[in-house]
């Protein structure tokens, strides 16, 4: 991890940061803007489906697309991390074949190009979630503390995938596949409390919050941003454990199987 | 262990195998199906190399295909790991395997250099103070704000090595990266070369070019099945390994001109459907026709041999059944055709060969009996065209 700390590679990475977010969006016409266009599309979307036709909120969400702006940011930055990251390195593959780097970078600088447009849309959502919380404003000086957990179980499931899929080059197929019914079974459209079923089954909501390990980071990120609630203790546990364990084996899986991928790729 | 002074590179009992691959799991479901098991052959690239390369030395690493080495060069990059023994090296380590490898194609070429030489190891401040010398070296000053994507390959590779210029490593290894280009620019890049050199960067430089390993080494190692073959001084390394590429071209050195002896070779053509030509397309109708005159009671049997203008043997034929029953004197001709000329691009030599039926000394021999040049459009490479069928499918109720 030395080598991690070394300027060269700092600026390796930010280049290979800007390389990312420029190659993404470069020779289209509103270029970054393009990062908070569609959260918002989606937003409305949702918005007009559930809240307005289905009539699905029954007004304990105030607020409704702010709460689903909210968990789309947390969600998109995981999901979209994910399924970029499963390129990163096969995208890479005359790079790696050909110059020696830490490897790790790659994953690394495509979850941190998703970041930015979690800034991106931290910035329009902080304002506006100060303004129309329903909680405490103050709550708002967690969300620094609340993002490590999350950025680190984030990073851990890229280098894992990224790893993985130069192996197994299905993973990006079953994770494309996978990554809509997983948003469905995750409480950004919902909320636990508002849920029909949660009253009478609680172990209903066990199963989601437990079976869906995403659950508890993106409700520590609803709690924070859009509740204004300082997040019960069982959350921040599992999310400060399952964090950095996520981040620990992900590495663990990239280091092992990052010697050969020279020959792999 | 001790610690190397800057720029020494050392291998201990190195070796590496790859897989060469037949069948390869790609996908999980093959996986969990078969478990982990992969159809392929294992070839060992480099055997128990032992190699200590001194501070300031410039190493030429010479060898046919697949001796090993481009392997070599990527285990002392650190990009792939050895099986068995220990790479060690010290200092700023740049390897040129390929130049311009992750240019970013929708960005401009300044852009590329910024993100290149990053990759390398070098900082912003570095590169941008060195960008006017990156872009003078590469001679495209109009064109480095375009995309890289609308350059053509030569400027790509320029752009590359122009990058790769203003590197500053202790260690520099270089992978055939001269074999592109256009002259002048390859004499600039030996002459950029030769200053690194002077300047004290050790330099492992593998080449097919033994003019540019003379020029620029001052060691050689001869690799050969993956070991090292000879280690000795570059002039020597070389005339040893270019002896070696002729090594073939022995079996035909008594193969020149020899004294007619009852019968004598008087003109060798090779012509294609319009007559005689000593150009041909890979697949056009081919033939050779061999003049020869018998002066005794002799009925010789014509033999011609095809080879590579190196000496490599492509094939060799007689007329033995042909025979005419009684000798007859006088002028004769005899032809060999071939409908679809089954070689591939290369330059080609025809000897010919008159012998007695039962064997012998021969009658007479020309060793250069004629010399045609071949051009090809198919795919595939090497001297000779496989003349067979692709299949691809699924393959069901596979073994396993």
């Amino acid at each position: 991890m030395r080598r991690a700390l070394d300027p060269a590679t700092r600026e390796l990475f930010s280049n290979l940061v800007r390389r990312e977010i420029r190659g993404r969006y470069k020779g289209s016409l509103l270029g970054i803007v393009w990062t908070l266009v569609t959260p918002l599309i989606m937003m409305l979307a949702y918005t007009l489906v559930f809240s307005v036709l289905f009539r699905f909120n029954d007004g304990r969400i105030p607020y409704y697309a702010l709460y689903v702006l909210v968990g789309l940011a947390i969600w998109l930055f995981f999901s979209g991390s994910l399924v970029a990251s499963t390129s990163s390195l096969i995208g890479s593959a005359n790079l790696i074949k050909k110059v020696q780097f830490p490897r790790a970078i790659m994953p690394i600088a495509t979850v941190i190009s998703h970041g930015v447009t979690l800034v991106a849309m931290l910035v329009v959502l902080i304002p506006i979630g100060l303004w129309l919380s329903p909680g405490e404003p103050w709550v708002m000086l967690l969300l620094p503390v609340a993002l490590i957990p999350i950025i680190m179980m984030v990073v851990g499931c890229a280098l894992a995938v990224s790893v993985l899929n130069v192996y197994f080059r299905d993973i990006e197929h079953i994770l494309a596949a996978l990554v809509l019914p997983w948003f469905f079974l995750t409480p950004v459209l919902f909320s636990f409390d508002t849920f029909p079923l949660a009253t009478e089954h609680t172990w209903l909501v066990d199963v989601l919050t437990l079976g869906n390990f995403v659950t508890p980071f993106v409700l520590l990120f609803q709690n924070v941003v859009y509740w204004g609630v300082v997040p019960n203790w069982g959350i921040w546990l599992y999310t400060c454990t399952v964090g950095p364990a996520i981040l620990a084996g992900g590495y663990l899986i990239f280091n092992r199987l990052q010697r050969n991928l020279a020959v792999e790729l | 262990m001790s610690r190397l002074p800057e720029g020494t590179v050392e291998l201990k009992g190195v070796s590496r195998s790859y897989d060469l691959r037949l069948e390869h799991n790609m996908t999980l479901k093959e996986t969990i199906m078969r478990g982990r098991r992969t159809r392929s052959r294992k070839v060992q690239a480099l055997r128990d190399i032992d190699l200590r390369v001194e501070p300031g030395t410039a190493l030429g690493v010479v060898g046919s295909n697949g001796a090993g080495k481009s392997t070599l060069l990527t285990v002392i990059a650190g990009i792939l790991p050895p099986d068995e023994g220990t790479v060690r090296t010290s200092g700023r380590v740049v390897s040129l395997l390929e130049l311009g490898a992750g240019f970013h194609p929708e960005f401009s070429g300044r852009e590329n250099v910024v993100l290149n030489a990053s990759i390398h190891g070098m900082r912003r401040a570095e590169i941008e103070g060195r960008m006017d010398e990156i872009i003078a070296f590469s001679e495209l000053d109009r064109f480095i704000d375009a995309p890289v994507r609308t350059f053509s390959s030569g400027m790509y590779t320029r752009l590359g090595f122009a990058v790769a210029s203003c590197l500053d490593p202790d260690i520099l290894l270089l992978d055939e990266i001269l074999a592109v280009g256009d002259a002048a620019f390859q004499q600039k890049c030996i002459a950029r070369i030769a200053e690194f050199q002077r300047a004290g960067t050790t330099i492992i430089f593998v080449s097919h070019s033994g003019m540019a390993v003379k020029r620029i080494c001052d060691r050689a190692i001869w690799l050969q099945g993956g070991r090292i073959d000879a280690d000795d001084r570059p002039d020597k390394i070389i005339d040893r390994y270019e002896h070696g590429l002729e090594k073939i071209d022995d079996l035909f050195s008594n193969f020149d001109e020899s004294e007619p002896d009852q019968a004598e070779i008087t003109g060798v053509r090779v012509s294609g459907a319009g007559g005689e030509q000593t150009r041909f397309m890979s697949g056009e109708p081919f033939s050779v026709e061999v003049d020869y005159r018998v002066d005794g009671p002799v009925t010789p049997v014509v033999q011609i041999v095809i080879t590579t203008t190196e000496g490599g043997l492509i094939g060799a034929t007689d007329n033995r059944l042909l025979l005419e029953s009684d000798p007859v004197t006088g002028p004769h001709t005899a032809t060999f055709s071939l409908e679809r000329l089954p070689l591939l691009e290369g330059r080609f030599r025809v000897a010919v060969e008159l012998n007695p039926p039962a064997g012998g000394r021969s009658f007479h021999r020309r060793g250069r009996g004629a010399e045609f040049a071949v051009f090809a459009q198919s795919r595939g490479y090497g001297p000779v065209a496989l003349p067979g069928e692709w299949r691809v499918g699924t393959t069901t109720g596979a073994p396993g």
